[in-house]
């Protein structure tokens, strides 16, 4: 009988460590790429900020003079050399000094310590339901490929794709909250706040992960050793879930890491906007809106620092999914 | 008139910004409401048995989703205030409620100063002084007495260069002296004859109160009672209150930054006033209020540092080509909307000239000029708006239009908000060729606009023309009286003779409220007194 075909990586293995040597050197590694990234992000976004806004006159009221444009800006620091403004914000970053908002005067760290545990709430939420849904959808699309129900299923999934979240997340609220009364509109605070919006954030994911796991799956049902144990007479379920299901973690993983950081580092702005919750994504149109430099910096500072670790457990997941995968 | 836009040719700025406090996204409700039928039809033949539930609003919609009819009454802000510090800056969410928390020495209804904290508007005594009489009955919501050392206090830490507030007053005062219990001397670093204006946005607070400001202590109708940063604050009637008792004890702010939101949390019974709703929302919602008198103007700035509009001819063909009133016809109505006469700010306030009309309707007249200053087919950018106030980006669509058949060449770029204020910020030769802008009244004076557009130095002006600097520093140095009207009213004529701008159409405060309150607005936008509120019976 040959051997069941399974998606492998085959990532280069350190020479002279073997074991959990290797995999801890892999992952210091790992986060190393990781904090390069991260050093890179913060200082793009660094160099975008300062040369796209102008804080100081977006604080001052219409008729300010010259003085005080020249006393707020030089209290700010922002008269100092963009040099000198850098290297004063690299040191913070290394310290894990966020700096003070100048829109919420107060500093960047507690208004993430705040509002960041909404928005993983509400993307944990919205990613655990992607992936069970798009599962559920994605497996039964493949059962039958090219079937009126893998039809239904597929263009469902075009169309969760294409829709933008700030229009489902007003449709939603139109119809559960506004014609139907079921749901609140907006707010945090109770379970029925978190529906609407989790629903609005699955959708396109839901889609996603259906598209991956039928792709993935019609693949897996394709080969040999699944037409074994058709042949061998066990059952479809046992067949999906024992054998094909197992074969296809890898690309759901893939999948799954991604929505969820795409959720993270996008999808949740609009979401959050539209519903009022009050994570970091609102946060972040505010920021933005105001042109709160430090605000900003420190929001994509910490979610770019949230990407790569997500991405480090994601990999490492990849290797518990699959002992032949290295890291 | 009604105007239909021609889409054609017009480039498009940035997407829209989310949670604008005039956004609207007309197409996106169109959409909205077509997908929601679709929707909805899937669910009603889906859940047969669940039509029951719905019926009862106030079951299983959450703990607040719908408003008991004797509950509190809940406003709906568009987003989050800076902090609960009422003299760090101008921020209208905080104005919202934090301004029925505190008073101040004056209050501005309907474009006139009153006394509110004082006994009688303060007087003059020099040209750098003042003095003003404080109430004798005033408590705190402490229990404290409220007295001159508290006033000092509160306007010495506003102007305080250390404390750093942005707070346009915050430079009107140099310095304070307690003359006894209850008065005080202000000092102004020059001749300034609106303070008594400037006072009403001067909020009063006990002495050393400024280290707890998130615990507020003022002597307005009512007391913070919570806040949860993010989402709500919750204000209850203050029992110290000296004046009558708002039949409201209790008002829920809830922090909604999407506008489209707003509409829909009224819909749905959520709230009780969305201020600032769009015409376009006006069917949606139970009941529309709006102010007696208009509260923002909408204006067309033109840079005269260089062609087309450095010629005079060009400036007013600019006016005569705009239909005012067809405009207001189109997007609004004359209940909501008046023609603006020919100055910056809002009608019906202070130091304004009631002789001045708004330019009529005449593109043959537009025409006639462009011709005689050869600028027909003349071209420029005109920065209009998108998401940032009422109907903007159809209405700039239309104003484009109306200039391209007058004769002008147009190119229109629409901003969003950021984009606004990179260029209304953009002043002298560098700004915008011709920019659409709005102006509110916070101080009941025409005089912060006058300065901000006419004086080459303005804080938003392109504009520049020796003689209007001359009349606008002239207007600017006369004491409160009828010399001050006079020398205002020659220089308000000369700036609309010289078209320095453009301005279009007035419009009043709009509110979305549902049925069961009663409200009469007559502060500035910034300020909408919630304390007027009542609740109506039945």
């Amino acid at each position: 009988m040959a051997a069941p075909a399974v998606l492998v990586r085959r990532p280069p293995r350190l020479r002279g460590l073997t074991g959990r040597s290797a995999r801890s050197a892999a992952i210091g590694r790992r986060l190393v790429h990781g904090l390069i990234v991260v050093a890179a992000v913060a200082t793009v976004v660094f160099v975008v900020t300062r040369m796209t806004s102008d804080p100081v006159r977006r604080m001052l009221p219409i008729d300010a003079t010259q003085e005080q444009y020249d006393e707020l800006q030089a209290q700010l620091g922002l008269d100092r050399p963009l040099v000198e403004q850098f290297g004063s914000y690299a040191g913070d970053l290394v310290r894990f000094d966020l700096g003070t908002s100048y829109w919420l005067n107060r500093p960047v760290t507690d208004l993430l310590a705040d509002r960041l545990p909404q928005t993983l709430l509400l993307v944990t939420a919205a990613t655990g339901l992607a992936l069970v849904g798009g599962v559920l959808l994605g497996v039964t699309a493949s059962l039958r490929p090219g079937s009126k129900r893998d039809r239904v299923l597929s263009a469902g999934a075009m169309l969760g794709v294409s829709i933008p979240q700030f229009w489902l997340g007003s449709v939603l609220i139109l119809v559960f909250a506004v014609n139907l009364g079921w749901l609140p509109t907006s707010g945090t605070g109770t379970w029925k706040h978190m529906v609407l919006p989790t629903i609005a954030l699955a959708l396109p994911s839901i889609a996603r992960v259906a598209q991956t796991t039928r792709g993935a799956m019609i693949e897996e049902l394709g080969t040999s050793h699944i037409k074994v144990a058709h042949a061998k007479g066990l059952p479809l379920g046992y067949i999906v879930g024992r054998h094909a299901l197992r074969n296809v973690l890898v690309p759901i993983t893939t999948i799954v890491g991604y929505e969820l950081t795409y959720s993270l580092a996008g999808a949740a702005v609009i979401v959050e906007t539209v519903f009022a919750w009050q994570g970091i994504g609102y946060l972040t149109i505010q920021a933005v809106r105001r042109q709160d430099l430090v605000l900003l910096q420190g929001i994509v500072f910490a979610i770019a620092l949230l990407v790569v670790v997500l991405n480090l457990v994601v990999d490492v997941l990849y290797t518990v999914i699959d002992k032949r995968i290295d890291l | 008139m009604v105007w239909a836009i021609d889409a054609s040719g017009r480039r498009g700025g940035p997407a829209d910004s989310p949670g604008g406090s005039m956004s609207n996204r007309p197409s996106t409700r169109r959409r909205t409401r077509g997908g929601a039928l679709v929707l909805a039809g899937t669910l009603l033949i889906a859940a047969c048995g669940g039509g029951d539930d719905a019926d009862d609003s106030s079951a299983d919609t959450g703990t607040d989703a719908a408003v008991a009819p004797s509950g509190p009454v809940v406003i709906s802000a568009s987003g989050e205030p800076e902090s609960l510090d009422p003299h760090r800056s101008s921020d209208p969410t905080q104005s919202l409620f934090m301004w029925e928390i505190y008073e101040s020495l004056t209050s501005i209804e309907n474009g006139e100063v009153l006394p509110l904290l004082a006994t009688e508007l303060p007087t003059m005594t020099s040209d750098t002084t003042w003095e003003v009489s404080i109430l004798d009955d005033v408590v705190f919501s402490d229990g404290s007495a409220l007295d001159a050392a508290d006033v000092k206090y509160s306007l010495d830490r506003i102007s305080n260069p250390d404390y750093g507030s942005a707070r346009p007053e915050a430079k009107a005062i140099s310095g304070t002296r307690v003359v006894d219990d209850h008065t005080v001397e202000i000092s102004t670093p020059k001749l300034d004859p609106l303070l008594p204006n400037k006072l009403g946005n001067l909020k009063i607070m006990p002495e050393g109160k400024g280290d707890s400001v998130d615990e507020p202590v003022g002597s307005g109708p009512y007391m913070l009672e919570s806040y949860d940063p993010g989402s709500q604050a919750v204000i209850v009637f203050n029992p110290e209150f000296r004046g009558e008792k708002p039949q409201v004890d209790e008002i829920v702010v809830k922090f909604i930054p999407d506008a489209e939101t707003r509409i829909q949390a009224l819909e749905a019974g959520e709230v009780d006033l969305v201020p600032n709703i769009s015409p376009d929302d006006f069917d949606r919602v139970p009941k529309v209020i709006t102010s007696e008198l208009p509260v923002v103007t909408f204006l067309l700035r033109p840079n005269n540092y260089h062609p087309p509009f450095d010629d005079v001819r060009v400036r007013q063909a600019l006016n005569y080509a705009i239909d005012r009133e067809g405009i207001i016809e189109t997007f609004f109505s004359e209940d909501t909307a008046v023609a603006s006469p020919c100055q910056p700010g809002v009608p019906h306030t202070g130091d304004t000239n009631d002789d001045l009309e708004p330019y009529p309707y005449d593109p043959d007249k537009a025409r006639e000029l462009l011709e005689e200053a050869g600028a027909v087919g003349a071209s420029f950018t005109f920065d209009g708006t998108t998401g940032v106030s009422a109907l903007d980006r159809e209405i700039n669509q239309v104003i484009a239009q109306q200039l391209e058949e007058a004769g002008f060449k147009v190119e229109l770029v629409l901003n969003d908000y950021t984009n606004y204020i990179e260029r209304i910020y953009g002043t002298g030769e560098s700004g915008s060729d011709l920019l659409y802008a709005f102006s509110t009244d916070s101080q009941a004076s025409l005089e912060r606009e006058v300065m901000a557009y006419y004086l080459p130095t303005g804080a938003a002006s392109t504009f520049s023309d020796d003689r209007l600097t001359e009349l606008v520093q002239a207007a600017a140095g006369h004491p409160q009286g009828e010399e001050r009207q006079a020398a205002y009213d020659e220089m308000l004529e000369y700036a609309c003779d010289e078209a320095a701008l453009a301005t279009l159409f007035s419009l009043k405060g709009l509110y979305g409220a549902s049925d069961r309150i009663a409200y009469e607005p007559t502060g500035p936008v910034t300020a909408p007194q919630l304390s007027r509120i009542e609740l109506v019976e039945g």
